[in-house]
Protein backbone atom coordinates (compact mmCIF):
# COMPACT_ATOMS: atom_id res chain seq x y z
CA UNK A 1 0.00 0.00 0.00
CA UNK A 2 2.79 2.30 0.33
CA UNK A 3 3.00 4.93 -2.18
CA UNK A 4 5.85 4.85 -4.46
CA UNK A 5 8.55 6.49 -2.37
CA UNK A 6 7.32 5.17 1.15
CA UNK A 7 6.84 8.98 2.54
CA UNK A 8 4.24 8.49 4.97
CA UNK A 9 2.66 10.40 7.89
CA UNK A 10 3.50 8.86 11.11
CA UNK A 11 1.45 9.99 14.34
CA UNK A 12 3.43 9.00 17.52
CA UNK A 13 2.22 6.81 20.65
CA UNK A 14 2.60 10.03 22.61
CA UNK A 15 0.81 12.55 20.14
CA UNK A 16 -2.54 14.33 20.09
CA UNK A 17 -3.71 15.89 16.84
CA UNK A 18 -7.03 17.93 17.15
CA UNK A 19 -8.22 18.65 13.66
CA UNK A 20 -8.13 16.89 9.96
CA UNK A 21 -5.57 15.30 9.02
CA UNK A 22 -5.36 14.99 4.91
CA UNK A 23 -2.35 13.39 2.71
CA UNK A 24 -1.71 12.10 -0.34
CA UNK A 25 0.19 8.85 1.40
CA UNK A 26 -0.36 6.97 3.68
CA UNK A 27 -1.29 8.04 7.39
CA UNK A 28 -0.40 5.73 10.11
CA UNK A 29 -1.65 6.28 13.29
CA UNK A 30 -0.19 4.86 16.80
CA UNK A 31 -1.25 7.30 18.90
CA UNK A 32 -4.34 9.81 18.82
CA UNK A 33 -6.53 11.74 16.04
CA UNK A 34 -9.40 13.66 16.98
CA UNK A 35 -10.57 14.78 13.60
CA UNK A 36 -11.29 13.78 10.35
CA UNK A 37 -8.46 11.33 8.63
CA UNK A 38 -8.45 10.88 5.10
CA UNK A 39 -5.48 9.93 2.62
CA UNK A 40 -5.54 9.21 -1.08
CA UNK A 41 -3.64 5.98 -0.47
CA UNK A 42 -3.86 4.25 3.04
CA UNK A 43 -4.96 4.87 6.72
CA UNK A 44 -3.70 2.75 9.44
CA UNK A 45 -4.94 2.56 12.92
CA UNK A 46 -2.53 0.80 14.76
CA UNK A 47 -3.16 -1.33 18.34
CA UNK A 48 -3.16 1.14 20.71
CA UNK A 49 -3.86 4.07 18.25
CA UNK A 50 -7.02 6.10 18.18
CA UNK A 51 -9.36 8.17 15.59
CA UNK A 52 -12.05 10.26 16.81
CA UNK A 53 -14.30 10.68 13.66
CA UNK A 54 -14.20 9.68 10.13
CA UNK A 55 -11.59 7.98 8.45
CA UNK A 56 -11.24 7.47 4.47
CA UNK A 57 -8.96 6.51 2.20
CA UNK A 58 -9.00 3.95 -0.25
CA UNK A 59 -7.37 0.99 2.20
CA UNK A 60 -8.44 1.20 5.16
CA UNK A 61 -7.04 -1.06 8.48
CA UNK A 62 -7.75 -1.01 11.95
CA UNK A 63 -6.00 -2.42 14.66
CA UNK A 64 -6.71 0.25 17.18
CA UNK A 65 -9.97 2.21 17.79
CA UNK A 66 -12.02 4.04 15.35
CA UNK A 67 -15.04 5.77 16.97
CA UNK A 68 -16.52 7.72 13.21
CA UNK A 69 -17.46 6.22 10.28
CA UNK A 70 -15.07 4.11 8.48
CA UNK A 71 -15.17 4.39 4.78
CA UNK A 72 -12.61 2.45 2.41
CA UNK A 73 -13.31 3.35 -0.98
CA UNK A 74 -11.42 -0.36 -1.82
CA UNK A 75 -11.32 -2.25 1.45
CA UNK A 76 -11.54 -2.49 4.89
CA UNK A 77 -9.93 -4.63 7.16
CA UNK A 78 -10.64 -4.57 10.73
CA UNK A 79 -7.81 -6.94 13.13
CA UNK A 80 -8.29 -9.38 15.89
CA UNK A 81 -7.60 -6.25 18.19
CA UNK A 82 -9.36 -3.16 15.95
CA UNK A 83 -12.65 -1.84 17.45
CA UNK A 84 -14.99 0.52 15.08
CA UNK A 85 -17.81 2.31 16.64
CA UNK A 86 -19.25 3.72 13.58
CA UNK A 87 -20.41 2.60 10.32
CA UNK A 88 -18.22 0.88 7.65
CA UNK A 89 -18.41 1.78 4.38
CA UNK A 90 -16.75 -0.96 1.79
CA UNK A 91 -17.01 -2.85 -1.51
CA UNK A 92 -14.38 -5.44 0.80
CA UNK A 93 -14.37 -6.08 4.56
CA UNK A 94 -12.16 -8.45 6.05
CA UNK A 95 -13.05 -8.78 10.11
CA UNK A 96 -10.98 -10.63 11.95
CA UNK A 97 -12.24 -12.52 14.84
CA UNK A 98 -11.79 -10.43 17.94
CA UNK A 99 -12.37 -7.38 15.79
CA UNK A 100 -15.57 -5.53 16.49
CA UNK A 101 -17.81 -3.29 14.95
CA UNK A 102 -20.57 -1.22 16.46
CA UNK A 103 -22.79 0.51 13.82
CA UNK A 104 -23.95 -0.70 10.35
CA UNK A 105 -21.70 -2.40 7.47
CA UNK A 106 -22.39 -1.08 4.28
CA UNK A 107 -21.34 -3.09 1.29
CA UNK A 108 -23.40 -1.81 -0.96
CA UNK A 109 -21.06 0.58 -2.50
CA UNK A 110 -22.92 3.75 -0.90
CA UNK A 111 -21.58 6.56 1.13
CA UNK A 112 -22.08 8.17 3.77
CA UNK A 113 -22.82 11.81 2.12
CA UNK A 114 -25.10 13.29 3.99
CA UNK A 115 -26.68 10.48 6.26
CA UNK A 116 -24.20 11.61 8.76
CA UNK A 117 -25.83 10.55 11.93
CA UNK A 118 -24.64 6.71 12.49
CA UNK A 119 -26.71 5.85 15.41
CA UNK A 120 -25.18 2.36 16.22
CA UNK A 121 -27.59 -0.16 17.24
CA UNK A 122 -26.01 -3.64 17.86
CA UNK A 123 -22.49 -5.02 18.40
CA UNK A 124 -21.16 -7.58 15.85
CA UNK A 125 -18.27 -9.42 16.70
CA UNK A 126 -16.67 -11.57 14.09
CA UNK A 127 -16.54 -15.26 14.36
CA UNK A 128 -16.70 -17.85 11.87
CA UNK A 129 -20.26 -17.43 11.37
CA UNK A 130 -21.00 -18.31 7.67
CA UNK A 131 -24.37 -16.48 7.58
CA UNK A 132 -26.26 -15.97 4.03
CA UNK A 133 -24.24 -13.32 2.07
CA UNK A 134 -26.08 -10.53 0.82
CA UNK A 135 -27.94 -9.81 4.59
CA UNK A 136 -24.99 -7.32 4.31
CA UNK A 137 -26.36 -4.72 2.23
CA UNK A 138 -28.23 -2.03 3.78
CA UNK A 139 -31.89 -1.68 2.46
CA UNK A 140 -32.52 2.14 2.22
CA UNK A 141 -28.89 3.41 1.65
CA UNK A 142 -28.18 6.47 -0.30
CA UNK A 143 -28.27 6.48 -3.78
CA UNK A 144 -26.60 3.09 -4.71
CA UNK A 145 -25.05 4.66 -7.68
CA UNK A 146 -22.65 2.35 -8.21
CA UNK A 147 -23.37 -1.49 -7.64
CA UNK A 148 -20.48 -3.27 -6.41
CA UNK A 149 -20.25 -7.39 -7.18
CA UNK A 150 -17.95 -7.91 -4.08
CA UNK A 151 -15.59 -10.91 -4.60
CA UNK A 152 -17.12 -12.49 -1.58
CA UNK A 153 -13.81 -15.32 -2.26
CA UNK A 154 -11.69 -13.65 1.26
CA UNK A 155 -14.56 -12.09 2.82
CA UNK A 156 -16.21 -14.54 4.31
CA UNK A 157 -16.29 -13.72 7.53
CA UNK A 158 -17.44 -10.42 6.93
CA UNK A 159 -19.60 -8.76 9.80
CA UNK A 160 -23.15 -9.55 8.37
CA UNK A 161 -25.69 -6.93 9.47
CA UNK A 162 -27.62 -10.13 10.22
CA UNK A 163 -29.23 -9.67 14.24
CA UNK A 164 -26.97 -10.02 16.48
CA UNK A 165 -26.78 -13.10 18.97
CA UNK A 166 -28.22 -11.15 22.45
CA UNK A 167 -25.28 -9.97 24.13
CA UNK A 168 -25.20 -12.16 27.13
CA UNK A 169 -25.07 -15.35 24.54
CA UNK A 170 -21.73 -13.56 23.26
CA UNK A 171 -18.66 -13.91 25.39
CA UNK A 172 -16.29 -12.41 23.42
CA UNK A 173 -18.32 -9.23 23.00
CA UNK A 174 -16.13 -6.47 23.71
CA UNK A 175 -17.73 -3.10 25.92
CA UNK A 176 -16.73 -0.28 24.00
CA UNK A 177 -17.92 2.07 26.77
CA UNK A 178 -15.52 1.24 29.07
CA UNK A 179 -12.67 2.74 27.09
CA UNK A 180 -12.81 6.33 27.36
CA UNK A 181 -15.30 7.87 26.00
CA UNK A 182 -17.96 6.14 24.39
CA UNK A 183 -18.59 8.71 22.00
CA UNK A 184 -21.25 8.25 19.72
CA UNK A 185 -21.42 11.27 17.18
CA UNK B 1 9.20 8.50 23.40
CA UNK B 2 8.27 7.84 20.51
CA UNK B 3 8.38 9.95 16.89
CA UNK B 4 5.82 11.67 15.24
CA UNK B 5 6.43 12.39 11.20
CA UNK B 6 4.05 14.49 9.04
CA UNK B 7 4.91 13.38 5.65
CA UNK B 8 5.63 15.70 2.95
CA UNK B 9 2.21 14.89 1.51
CA UNK B 10 0.43 15.39 4.62
CA UNK B 11 -1.62 18.57 5.82
CA UNK B 12 -2.81 18.88 9.45
CA UNK B 13 -5.18 21.53 9.87
CA UNK B 14 -5.67 21.77 14.10
CA UNK B 15 -3.10 21.49 16.72
CA UNK B 16 -0.61 18.75 17.30
CA UNK B 17 0.63 17.87 20.72
CA UNK B 18 2.43 15.37 22.47
CA UNK B 19 5.73 13.72 23.77
CA UNK B 20 6.71 11.94 20.87
CA UNK B 21 9.91 13.94 18.55
CA UNK B 22 8.12 15.69 16.11
CA UNK B 23 9.65 15.83 12.10
CA UNK B 24 7.28 17.77 9.77
CA UNK B 25 8.39 16.88 6.46
CA UNK B 26 4.54 18.11 5.36
CA UNK B 27 2.26 20.88 6.21
CA UNK B 28 0.95 22.08 9.82
CA UNK B 29 -1.90 24.80 9.94
CA UNK B 30 -2.95 25.84 13.87
CA UNK B 31 -0.54 25.10 16.96
CA UNK B 32 2.01 22.61 17.74
CA UNK B 33 3.32 22.29 21.44
CA UNK B 34 5.51 19.09 21.89
CA UNK B 35 7.28 18.24 25.29
CA UNK B 36 10.15 16.82 22.76
CA UNK B 37 12.18 18.45 20.14
CA UNK B 38 10.67 19.56 17.06
CA UNK B 39 11.91 19.80 13.76
CA UNK B 40 10.75 20.94 10.77
CA UNK B 41 12.60 19.65 7.53
CA UNK B 42 13.53 21.74 4.76
CA UNK B 43 10.44 20.83 2.96
CA UNK B 44 7.95 21.37 5.91
CA UNK B 45 5.41 24.32 6.07
CA UNK B 46 4.01 25.74 9.41
CA UNK B 47 1.93 28.26 9.79
CA UNK B 48 1.51 27.25 13.63
CA UNK B 49 2.04 28.79 16.82
CA UNK B 50 5.20 26.59 17.54
CA UNK B 51 6.66 25.46 20.84
CA UNK B 52 8.70 22.98 22.18
CA UNK B 53 12.05 22.49 24.46
CA UNK B 54 14.09 22.76 21.43
CA UNK B 55 12.42 23.64 17.61
CA UNK B 56 14.63 23.31 14.79
CA UNK B 57 13.48 24.97 11.68
CA UNK B 58 15.21 24.18 8.27
CA UNK B 59 11.90 24.93 5.76
CA UNK B 60 9.38 27.50 6.37
CA UNK B 61 7.52 28.63 9.31
CA UNK B 62 5.16 31.57 9.74
CA UNK B 63 4.06 32.28 13.43
CA UNK B 64 5.67 32.50 17.05
CA UNK B 65 8.27 29.86 17.97
CA UNK B 66 8.86 29.45 21.42
CA UNK B 67 12.15 26.64 22.07
CA UNK B 68 12.03 26.52 25.90
CA UNK B 69 15.68 25.49 25.44
CA UNK B 70 16.66 26.49 21.94
CA UNK B 71 15.52 27.49 18.61
CA UNK B 72 18.14 26.66 15.19
CA UNK B 73 17.17 28.35 12.50
CA UNK B 74 18.90 26.25 9.64
CA UNK B 75 20.09 27.30 6.23
CA UNK B 76 17.49 27.03 3.64
CA UNK B 77 15.01 28.25 6.40
CA UNK B 78 12.40 31.11 5.68
CA UNK B 79 11.65 31.93 9.18
CA UNK B 80 8.28 34.83 9.33
CA UNK B 81 7.44 35.47 13.05
CA UNK B 82 8.57 36.30 16.40
CA UNK B 83 11.24 33.66 18.34
CA UNK B 84 11.30 33.65 22.24
CA UNK B 85 14.05 31.33 23.55
CA UNK B 86 17.44 31.38 25.72
CA UNK B 87 19.41 30.20 22.85
CA UNK B 88 19.08 30.77 19.39
CA UNK B 89 21.46 29.85 16.34
CA UNK B 90 21.06 31.67 13.11
CA UNK B 91 22.81 30.21 10.23
CA UNK B 92 24.17 31.41 7.32
CA UNK B 93 21.48 31.04 4.61
CA UNK B 94 18.53 31.19 6.66
CA UNK B 95 15.95 33.88 6.49
CA UNK B 96 14.04 35.39 8.87
CA UNK B 97 11.94 38.59 10.03
CA UNK B 98 10.83 38.44 13.06
CA UNK B 99 11.74 39.68 16.66
CA UNK B 100 14.03 37.88 19.04
CA UNK B 101 13.05 37.73 23.08
CA UNK B 102 15.49 35.58 24.68
CA UNK B 103 14.26 36.88 28.32
CA UNK B 104 13.21 33.73 28.73
CA UNK B 105 14.32 32.83 32.71
CA UNK B 106 15.76 29.13 32.94
CA UNK B 107 17.31 27.24 30.15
Amino acid sequence: MADDQGSRTEIGPETLVTGDVRADEDIVVFGRIDGTVSSTTAVIVEDGGRVGSRIEAPTVIVAGWASGDVIGTERVEITESGRVLGNVYAPRLVLLEGGAVKGRVVMDGSRPDSVQAPVPTRTVTARPVASQPGTAARRSAAPASRTVREPVSATRAKAAAAPAPRAAANPGLLDLGDDGEPKVD
Amino acid sequence: MGETTIGPRTRIEGSVTGRDVLVVEGEIRGTVTMEAPIRIEREGRLEAEVQGPEVAIGGTVQGHVIGLKKVEILPGAKMIGDVRTPRILISDGAVFRGRVDMDVGEG
